[in-house]
Protein backbone atom coordinates (compact mmCIF):
# COMPACT_ATOMS: atom_id res chain seq x y z
CA UNK A 1 0.00 0.00 0.00
CA UNK A 2 1.56 3.50 -0.98
CA UNK A 3 1.58 6.66 2.29
CA UNK A 4 -1.46 7.95 0.92
CA UNK A 5 -3.55 4.30 0.35
CA UNK A 6 -2.14 4.11 4.33
CA UNK A 7 -3.16 7.65 5.84
CA UNK A 8 -6.56 7.22 4.37
CA UNK A 9 -7.01 4.01 5.91
CA UNK A 10 -6.26 5.68 8.79
CA UNK A 11 -8.37 8.48 8.49
CA UNK A 12 -11.60 5.73 7.70
CA UNK A 13 -10.45 4.52 11.51
CA UNK A 14 -7.42 1.74 10.76
CA UNK A 15 -5.43 2.01 13.82
CA UNK A 16 -2.89 -0.39 11.91
CA UNK A 17 -2.30 1.75 8.97
CA UNK A 18 -0.34 4.14 11.71
CA UNK A 19 1.26 1.66 13.22
CA UNK A 20 2.69 1.00 9.72
CA UNK A 21 3.56 4.52 8.90
CA UNK A 22 5.31 4.88 11.97
CA UNK A 23 7.21 2.06 10.96
CA UNK A 24 8.24 3.48 7.38
CA UNK A 25 9.20 6.87 8.85
CA UNK A 26 9.73 6.35 11.98
CA UNK A 27 13.60 5.52 11.81
CA UNK A 28 13.88 8.17 9.25
CA UNK A 29 12.69 10.99 11.22
CA UNK A 30 14.53 10.02 14.17
CA UNK A 31 17.84 10.30 12.16
CA UNK A 32 16.27 13.61 10.80
CA UNK A 33 16.24 14.58 14.30
CA UNK A 34 18.90 13.28 15.80
CA UNK A 35 21.12 14.53 12.92
CA UNK A 36 21.36 18.25 14.56
CA UNK A 37 20.52 17.41 18.04
CA UNK A 38 23.21 16.49 21.02
CA UNK A 39 20.24 15.19 23.20
CA UNK A 40 18.46 11.69 21.74
CA UNK A 41 15.75 12.48 24.35
CA UNK A 42 14.85 15.70 22.42
CA UNK A 43 14.51 13.70 18.92
CA UNK A 44 12.76 10.99 20.23
CA UNK A 45 10.32 13.69 21.95
CA UNK A 46 10.14 15.51 18.39
CA UNK A 47 9.48 12.16 16.34
CA UNK A 48 6.55 11.44 19.11
CA UNK A 49 5.32 14.51 18.18
CA UNK A 50 5.64 15.38 14.80
CA UNK A 51 3.48 11.85 14.72
CA UNK A 52 0.99 12.80 17.15
CA UNK A 53 0.68 16.48 15.10
CA UNK A 54 0.11 13.94 11.79
CA UNK A 55 -2.50 12.40 13.73
CA UNK A 56 -4.40 15.73 15.01
CA UNK A 57 -4.03 16.74 11.48
CA UNK A 58 -5.50 13.95 9.83
CA UNK A 59 -8.62 15.82 8.85
CA UNK A 60 -7.14 18.16 6.76
CA UNK A 61 -5.38 15.08 4.55
CA UNK A 62 -6.60 14.48 0.95
CA UNK A 63 -6.56 11.88 -1.24
CA UNK A 64 -4.44 13.15 -3.82
CA UNK A 65 -2.18 14.56 -1.62
CA UNK A 66 1.57 13.42 -1.02
CA UNK A 67 2.03 12.26 2.56
CA UNK A 68 6.02 12.41 2.36
CA UNK A 69 6.16 16.06 1.98
CA UNK A 70 3.30 16.76 4.48
CA UNK A 71 4.74 14.56 7.44
CA UNK A 72 8.66 16.00 6.50
CA UNK A 73 7.16 19.96 6.81
CA UNK A 74 5.58 18.63 10.20
CA UNK A 75 8.78 17.22 11.22
CA UNK A 76 11.02 20.20 10.06
CA UNK A 77 8.49 22.93 11.71
CA UNK A 78 8.82 21.30 14.85
CA UNK A 79 12.29 21.06 14.61
CA UNK A 80 12.63 24.68 14.04
CA UNK A 81 10.26 25.29 16.85
CA UNK A 82 12.43 23.25 19.41
CA UNK A 83 15.47 25.50 18.25
CA UNK A 84 13.71 28.85 18.60
CA UNK A 85 12.26 27.73 22.40
CA UNK A 86 15.73 26.83 23.07
CA UNK A 87 17.34 29.83 21.62
CA UNK A 88 19.93 28.66 19.69
CA UNK A 89 20.68 26.99 16.22
CA UNK A 90 20.97 23.26 15.40
CA UNK A 91 23.71 21.34 17.16
CA UNK A 92 26.39 18.79 15.58
CA UNK A 93 26.24 15.54 17.51
CA UNK A 94 29.58 16.41 17.76
CA UNK A 95 29.07 18.76 20.58
CA UNK A 96 27.32 15.82 22.20
CA UNK A 97 27.55 16.37 26.50
CA UNK A 98 28.06 13.86 29.08
CA UNK A 99 24.73 11.62 29.26
CA UNK A 100 24.21 12.68 25.33
CA UNK A 101 24.82 10.62 22.42
CA UNK A 102 28.15 9.90 21.83
CA UNK A 103 29.99 11.13 18.75
CA UNK A 104 29.29 9.08 15.87
CA UNK A 105 31.98 7.36 14.95
CA UNK A 106 32.37 7.22 11.12
CA UNK A 107 34.08 4.64 8.98
CA UNK A 108 37.47 4.26 7.58
CA UNK A 109 40.74 4.88 8.17
CA UNK A 110 41.79 8.24 10.84
CA UNK A 111 42.71 9.84 7.91
CA UNK A 112 39.17 9.38 6.59
CA UNK A 113 38.00 10.13 10.06
CA UNK A 114 39.26 13.45 9.87
CA UNK A 115 37.81 14.34 6.63
CA UNK A 116 34.63 12.84 7.91
CA UNK A 117 34.48 14.59 10.55
CA UNK A 118 35.59 18.25 8.83
CA UNK A 119 32.26 17.24 6.73
CA UNK A 120 29.77 16.85 9.60
CA UNK A 121 31.18 20.02 10.94
CA UNK A 122 31.02 21.89 7.93
CA UNK A 123 27.72 20.31 6.97
CA UNK A 124 26.37 21.84 10.43
CA UNK A 125 28.05 25.75 9.56
CA UNK A 126 25.94 25.72 6.32
CA UNK A 127 23.18 27.96 6.54
CA UNK A 128 19.77 26.73 7.78
CA UNK A 129 17.92 26.75 4.16
CA UNK A 130 20.97 24.83 2.73
CA UNK A 131 21.46 22.21 5.61
CA UNK A 132 17.92 21.12 5.20
CA UNK A 133 18.10 20.95 1.33
CA UNK A 134 21.01 18.87 1.30
CA UNK A 135 19.70 16.49 4.01
CA UNK A 136 16.31 16.38 2.60
CA UNK A 137 17.95 15.71 -0.78
CA UNK A 138 20.73 13.27 0.09
CA UNK A 139 20.02 11.58 3.07
CA UNK A 140 16.32 11.20 3.06
CA UNK A 141 16.33 11.07 -1.02
CA UNK A 142 13.32 13.39 -1.27
CA UNK A 143 12.64 14.43 -4.74
CA UNK A 144 13.14 18.79 -4.90
CA UNK A 145 9.33 18.95 -5.81
CA UNK A 146 8.94 17.33 -2.49
CA UNK A 147 11.85 19.47 -0.85
CA UNK A 148 10.17 22.83 -2.07
CA UNK A 149 7.09 21.60 -0.73
CA UNK A 150 8.33 20.91 2.40
CA UNK A 151 10.56 24.35 2.87
CA UNK A 152 7.99 26.77 1.21
CA UNK A 153 10.36 27.70 -1.68
CA UNK A 154 10.18 27.44 -5.33
CA UNK A 155 11.86 24.33 -7.20
CA UNK A 156 14.62 26.60 -8.50
CA UNK A 157 15.22 28.01 -5.15
CA UNK A 158 15.68 24.68 -3.82
CA UNK A 159 18.11 23.30 -6.60
CA UNK A 160 20.43 26.30 -6.10
CA UNK A 161 20.53 25.86 -2.41
CA UNK A 162 21.89 22.44 -3.13
CA UNK A 163 24.15 22.77 -5.26
CA UNK A 164 25.35 26.18 -3.24
CA UNK A 165 25.44 23.54 -0.15
CA UNK A 166 27.04 20.86 -2.07
CA UNK A 167 29.87 23.05 -3.40
CA UNK A 168 30.88 24.39 0.24
CA UNK A 169 31.00 20.95 1.45
CA UNK A 170 32.95 19.35 -1.24
CA UNK A 171 35.07 23.07 -1.04
CA UNK A 172 35.39 22.27 2.95
CA UNK A 173 36.64 18.63 1.73
CA UNK A 174 39.21 20.13 -0.93
CA UNK A 175 41.55 18.13 -2.50
CA UNK A 176 40.02 15.17 -0.66
CA UNK A 177 37.16 14.49 -3.21
CA UNK B 1 17.15 -3.35 -14.49
CA UNK B 2 17.56 -3.96 -10.38
CA UNK B 3 15.34 -1.47 -8.65
CA UNK B 4 17.69 0.74 -6.78
CA UNK B 5 17.31 1.45 -3.24
CA UNK B 6 18.37 4.42 -1.04
CA UNK B 7 20.15 4.30 2.12
CA UNK B 8 16.78 4.43 4.06
CA UNK B 9 16.02 0.95 2.04
CA UNK B 10 12.90 3.22 0.14
CA UNK B 11 13.29 2.50 -3.75
CA UNK B 12 14.53 5.20 -5.21
CA UNK B 13 11.88 7.18 -7.59
CA UNK B 14 13.83 10.42 -8.95
CA UNK B 15 16.23 10.82 -11.70
CA UNK B 16 18.61 12.59 -8.34
CA UNK B 17 17.65 9.44 -6.78
CA UNK B 18 19.16 7.10 -9.45
CA UNK B 19 22.12 9.51 -9.50
CA UNK B 20 22.63 9.28 -5.74
CA UNK B 21 22.14 5.40 -6.00
CA UNK B 22 24.73 4.95 -8.39
CA UNK B 23 27.45 7.39 -6.74
CA UNK B 24 26.70 4.90 -3.74
CA UNK B 25 27.71 2.10 -5.64
CA UNK B 26 30.70 3.52 -6.97
CA UNK B 27 29.34 3.52 -10.38
CA UNK B 28 29.32 6.41 -13.39
CA UNK B 29 26.43 7.95 -15.17
CA UNK B 30 28.25 8.42 -18.25
CA UNK B 31 26.96 6.87 -20.95
CA UNK B 32 23.63 6.17 -19.06
CA UNK B 33 20.11 8.52 -19.87
CA UNK B 34 20.96 9.95 -16.42
CA UNK B 35 23.73 12.11 -18.21
CA UNK B 36 21.32 14.50 -19.56
CA UNK B 37 19.50 14.56 -15.94
CA UNK B 38 23.03 15.01 -14.48
CA UNK B 39 23.93 18.37 -17.08
CA UNK B 40 20.11 20.25 -16.09
CA UNK B 41 20.81 19.80 -12.25
CA UNK B 42 23.48 21.95 -10.47
CA UNK B 43 23.13 20.03 -7.54
CA UNK B 44 23.59 16.20 -9.31
CA UNK B 45 26.05 18.00 -11.13
CA UNK B 46 28.05 19.32 -8.07
CA UNK B 47 27.77 15.78 -6.63
CA UNK B 48 29.24 13.85 -10.05
CA UNK B 49 32.24 16.25 -9.70
CA UNK B 50 32.69 15.26 -6.27
CA UNK B 51 33.13 11.92 -6.95
CA UNK B 52 31.72 8.50 -4.89
CA UNK B 53 34.55 9.79 -2.33
CA UNK B 54 32.34 13.01 -1.95
CA UNK B 55 29.41 10.66 -1.83
CA UNK B 56 30.93 8.20 0.90
CA UNK B 57 32.31 11.07 3.00
CA UNK B 58 28.75 12.47 2.86
CA UNK B 59 26.78 9.52 3.92
CA UNK B 60 30.01 8.88 6.83
CA UNK B 61 29.66 12.45 7.75
CA UNK B 62 26.16 12.21 8.48
CA UNK B 63 25.75 8.56 9.87
CA UNK B 64 23.71 8.56 12.44
CA UNK B 65 23.85 6.57 15.97
CA UNK B 66 21.72 3.41 15.65
CA UNK B 67 18.55 5.33 14.64
CA UNK B 68 16.04 1.91 15.41
CA UNK B 69 17.85 1.07 18.80
CA UNK B 70 15.87 4.91 19.49
CA UNK B 71 12.95 3.90 18.36
CA UNK B 72 12.38 1.21 21.17
CA UNK B 73 8.95 1.89 23.06
CA UNK B 74 8.13 5.50 20.91
CA UNK B 75 5.32 3.65 18.80
CA UNK B 76 4.22 2.36 21.90
CA UNK B 77 4.44 5.72 23.33
CA UNK B 78 2.50 7.62 20.74
CA UNK B 79 -0.07 4.69 20.13
CA UNK B 80 -0.58 5.58 24.25
CA UNK B 81 -0.89 9.51 23.42
CA UNK B 82 -3.30 8.72 20.72
CA UNK B 83 -5.16 6.65 23.15
CA UNK B 84 -5.25 9.38 25.81
CA UNK B 85 -6.54 12.13 23.06
CA UNK B 86 -10.48 11.59 22.94
CA UNK B 87 -12.79 13.60 24.25
CA UNK B 88 -14.42 17.09 22.90
CA UNK B 89 -11.42 18.89 23.21
CA UNK B 90 -9.11 16.26 21.07
CA UNK B 91 -12.31 16.06 18.33
CA UNK B 92 -12.12 20.17 18.43
CA UNK B 93 -8.37 20.34 17.45
CA UNK B 94 -8.92 17.95 15.24
CA UNK B 95 -11.48 19.00 13.10
CA UNK B 96 -9.93 20.02 9.26
CA UNK B 97 -8.18 23.65 9.21
CA UNK B 98 -11.45 25.12 7.67
CA UNK B 99 -13.60 24.48 10.13
CA UNK B 100 -11.33 25.24 12.77
CA UNK B 101 -10.62 28.88 11.00
CA UNK B 102 -14.24 29.03 10.94
CA UNK B 103 -14.83 28.14 15.18
CA UNK B 104 -12.16 30.92 15.95
CA UNK B 105 -13.72 33.43 13.19
CA UNK B 106 -17.03 32.47 14.57
CA UNK B 107 -16.03 33.33 18.11
CA UNK B 108 -14.50 36.35 17.27
CA UNK B 109 -18.10 37.58 15.26
CA UNK B 110 -19.89 36.33 18.92
CA UNK B 111 -17.49 38.68 20.53
CA UNK B 112 -18.43 41.81 18.35
CA UNK B 113 -21.98 40.99 17.76
CA UNK B 114 -22.39 40.47 21.48
CA UNK B 115 -20.46 44.12 21.85
CA UNK B 116 -23.10 44.90 19.40
CA UNK B 117 -26.36 44.23 20.25
CA UNK B 118 -25.97 44.17 24.13
CA UNK B 119 -22.56 46.64 24.96
CA UNK B 120 -22.56 48.56 22.21
CA UNK B 121 -21.00 52.68 22.92
CA UNK B 122 -23.17 55.09 23.32
CA UNK B 123 -22.04 57.66 20.71
CA UNK B 124 -22.01 55.95 17.67
CA UNK B 125 -24.80 58.18 16.42
CA UNK B 126 -22.46 61.38 16.86
CA UNK B 127 -19.37 59.14 15.69
CA UNK B 128 -17.68 60.32 12.37
CA UNK B 129 -18.27 58.29 9.68
CA UNK B 130 -14.81 58.14 8.50
CA UNK B 131 -13.31 58.44 11.31
CA UNK B 132 -15.04 55.29 12.27
CA UNK B 133 -14.27 53.53 9.16
CA UNK B 134 -10.66 54.27 9.95
CA UNK B 135 -10.51 52.82 13.46
CA UNK B 136 -12.31 50.05 13.05
CA UNK B 137 -10.18 49.23 10.45
CA UNK B 138 -6.64 49.79 11.80
CA UNK B 139 -8.06 47.19 14.56
CA UNK B 140 -9.65 44.70 12.61
CA UNK B 141 -6.34 44.45 10.21
CA UNK B 142 -4.41 42.56 12.67
CA UNK B 143 -7.13 40.55 13.64
CA UNK B 144 -6.90 39.03 10.28
CA UNK B 145 -3.63 39.29 9.84
CA UNK B 146 -2.99 36.95 13.44
CA UNK B 147 -5.78 34.65 12.80
CA UNK B 148 -4.49 33.69 9.05
CA UNK B 149 -0.94 33.17 10.78
CA UNK B 150 -1.94 31.43 14.27
CA UNK B 151 -4.36 28.88 11.97
CA UNK B 152 -1.79 27.87 9.75
CA UNK B 153 -1.38 24.63 10.14
CA UNK B 154 1.81 22.47 10.79
CA UNK B 155 2.12 20.41 7.72
CA UNK B 156 2.09 23.40 5.66
CA UNK B 157 5.65 25.49 5.47
CA UNK B 158 6.36 28.19 8.09
CA UNK B 159 6.37 31.66 7.22
CA UNK B 160 9.93 33.44 7.57
CA UNK B 161 10.11 34.55 11.75
CA UNK B 162 9.39 37.98 10.78
CA UNK B 163 5.90 37.39 9.03
CA UNK B 164 5.26 37.21 13.23
CA UNK B 165 7.21 40.10 14.18
CA UNK B 166 5.49 42.11 11.51
CA UNK B 167 1.96 40.83 12.99
CA UNK B 168 3.12 41.77 16.49
CA UNK B 169 4.51 45.23 15.43
CA UNK B 170 0.80 45.76 13.47
CA UNK B 171 -1.37 44.73 16.00
CA UNK B 172 1.06 47.23 18.34
CA UNK B 173 0.72 49.72 16.34
CA UNK B 174 -2.97 49.49 15.53
CA UNK B 175 -3.71 50.16 19.05
CA UNK B 176 -1.79 53.37 19.32
CA UNK B 177 -3.34 55.08 16.14
CA UNK B 178 -6.45 55.94 17.98
CA UNK B 179 -4.09 57.73 21.48
CA UNK B 180 -1.84 59.59 18.46
CA UNK B 181 -4.77 60.90 16.50
CA UNK B 182 -7.18 64.45 18.02
CA UNK B 183 -10.12 62.89 19.21
CA UNK B 184 -13.02 61.70 17.09
CA UNK B 185 -15.51 64.50 18.44
CA UNK B 186 -16.81 66.19 21.58
CA UNK B 187 -20.42 65.38 20.36
CA UNK B 188 -21.60 63.46 23.16
CA UNK B 189 -21.69 63.51 27.20
CA UNK B 190 -20.97 60.23 27.43
CA UNK B 191 -17.75 60.94 25.77
CA UNK B 192 -16.25 63.10 28.21
CA UNK B 193 -14.06 62.56 30.63
CA UNK B 194 -11.99 59.75 31.51
CA UNK B 195 -9.03 62.00 32.31
CA UNK B 196 -7.51 63.54 35.34
CA UNK B 197 -8.75 61.90 38.36
CA UNK B 198 -10.47 59.64 36.04
CA UNK B 199 -7.84 58.49 34.05
CA UNK B 200 -7.12 55.38 36.32
CA UNK B 201 -10.01 54.31 37.12
CA UNK B 202 -11.99 54.58 33.89
CA UNK B 203 -8.88 52.83 32.43
CA UNK B 204 -8.82 50.09 35.10
CA UNK B 205 -12.79 49.24 33.67
CA UNK B 206 -12.06 49.32 29.98
CA UNK B 207 -9.10 47.45 30.93
CA UNK B 208 -10.96 44.94 32.71
CA UNK B 209 -13.66 44.89 29.98
CA UNK B 210 -11.45 44.31 27.22
CA UNK B 211 -9.47 41.30 28.59
CA UNK B 212 -13.21 39.74 29.28
CA UNK B 213 -14.00 39.96 25.50
CA UNK B 214 -10.44 38.74 24.63
CA UNK B 215 -10.85 35.60 27.15
CA UNK B 216 -13.61 33.91 25.10
CA UNK B 217 -10.51 33.76 21.63
CA UNK B 218 -8.37 32.88 24.16
CA UNK B 219 -10.30 29.73 25.18
CA UNK B 220 -11.37 28.88 21.68
CA UNK B 221 -8.03 28.91 20.39
CA UNK B 222 -6.77 26.73 23.31
CA UNK B 223 -9.63 24.29 21.74
CA UNK B 224 -8.77 24.30 18.50
CA UNK B 225 -4.65 24.37 18.57
CA UNK B 226 -3.03 21.32 18.01
CA UNK B 227 0.45 22.64 19.84
CA UNK B 228 -0.55 24.34 22.88
CA UNK B 229 1.56 25.89 25.28
CA UNK B 230 1.67 24.85 29.51
CA UNK B 231 -2.06 24.85 30.86
CA UNK B 232 -3.77 24.01 27.20
CA UNK B 233 -2.65 27.48 26.47
CA UNK B 234 -2.31 28.67 23.15
CA UNK B 235 1.22 30.18 22.07
CA UNK B 236 2.30 33.27 20.76
CA UNK B 237 0.62 35.27 18.92
CA UNK B 238 -2.91 33.84 19.18
CA UNK B 239 -2.65 35.21 22.71
CA UNK B 240 -1.57 38.76 20.88
CA UNK B 241 -4.82 37.54 18.92
CA UNK B 242 -7.14 37.35 21.62
CA UNK B 243 -5.46 40.59 23.09
CA UNK B 244 -6.25 42.40 19.71
CA UNK B 245 -10.21 41.29 19.78
CA UNK B 246 -10.25 42.70 23.32
CA UNK B 247 -8.75 45.81 21.75
CA UNK B 248 -11.32 46.16 19.13
CA UNK B 249 -14.57 44.93 21.55
CA UNK B 250 -13.43 47.80 24.02
CA UNK B 251 -13.44 50.30 21.21
CA UNK B 252 -17.15 49.60 20.52
CA UNK B 253 -18.30 49.37 23.51
CA UNK B 254 -16.21 52.80 25.40
CA UNK B 255 -17.61 56.19 24.25
CA UNK B 256 -14.29 58.04 25.64
CA UNK B 257 -12.50 59.65 23.34
CA UNK B 258 -9.51 61.39 24.67
CA UNK B 259 -6.01 60.27 24.12
CA UNK B 260 -4.92 59.46 27.31
CA UNK B 261 -7.63 57.21 27.83
CA UNK B 262 -8.01 55.43 24.38
CA UNK B 263 -3.63 54.34 25.89
CA UNK B 264 -3.96 53.86 28.98
CA UNK B 265 -7.38 51.76 28.89
CA UNK B 266 -7.35 50.41 25.87
CA UNK B 267 -4.11 50.06 24.34
CA UNK B 268 -3.44 48.28 27.79
CA UNK B 269 -5.55 45.19 27.21
CA UNK B 270 -3.28 44.08 24.53
CA UNK B 271 -0.13 44.75 26.74
CA UNK B 272 -1.74 42.49 29.32
CA UNK B 273 -2.17 40.07 26.46
CA UNK B 274 1.65 40.12 25.43
CA UNK B 275 2.47 39.87 28.96
CA UNK B 276 0.59 37.04 28.91
CA UNK B 277 2.11 35.57 25.55
CA UNK B 278 5.62 36.45 27.27
CA UNK B 279 4.50 34.41 30.60
CA UNK B 280 3.27 31.01 28.27
CA UNK B 281 6.47 31.24 26.09
CA UNK B 282 8.87 31.49 29.16
CA UNK B 283 7.15 29.18 31.02
CA UNK B 284 7.31 26.61 27.75
CA UNK B 285 11.05 27.30 28.10
CA UNK B 286 11.07 24.86 31.23
CA UNK B 287 12.44 21.72 30.99
CA UNK B 288 9.41 18.81 30.52
CA UNK B 289 9.77 16.34 33.11
CA UNK B 290 8.83 12.43 32.66
CA UNK B 291 8.84 13.20 28.74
Amino acid sequence: MSDEELMAAYVGGDRSAFAELFARYGPRLQRLMQRDMSRAEDAHDLVQQTFLQLHRARNDFRVDAKLRPWLFTIALNLKRQHFRRLGRRPESSLDAEDGGIDPVAPRGNPEARVGDVQLRAALQKLPDAQREVIVLHWFEGLSFREIAAVVGASQSAVKVRAHRGYNKLRETMGGKV
Amino acid sequence: MTERRNTAGVAVETQCQQVHAIMREGGSVEGTDLESHVNGCPACAELIDGGPTFADALDASAEPPSAEAQLDGLWAEIDASIEEEQGPASWIHSRSTPARVAMVAGMVVAVIAFVLVAWARLDLSVYPLGRLALDLSVLTLPVLVILAIVMRPLHRSAWPRWVEFLALALAVGAVLVGPMLMPAHHDHPASMGGVGDALIPRAVLCISVGTLLGLPILVILGFVSRSRGPFGMPRGLAVVLAGSVGCLGVFLHCPLVEPQHLLFGHASVLAGFIALGLLVASLGRWPRRGG
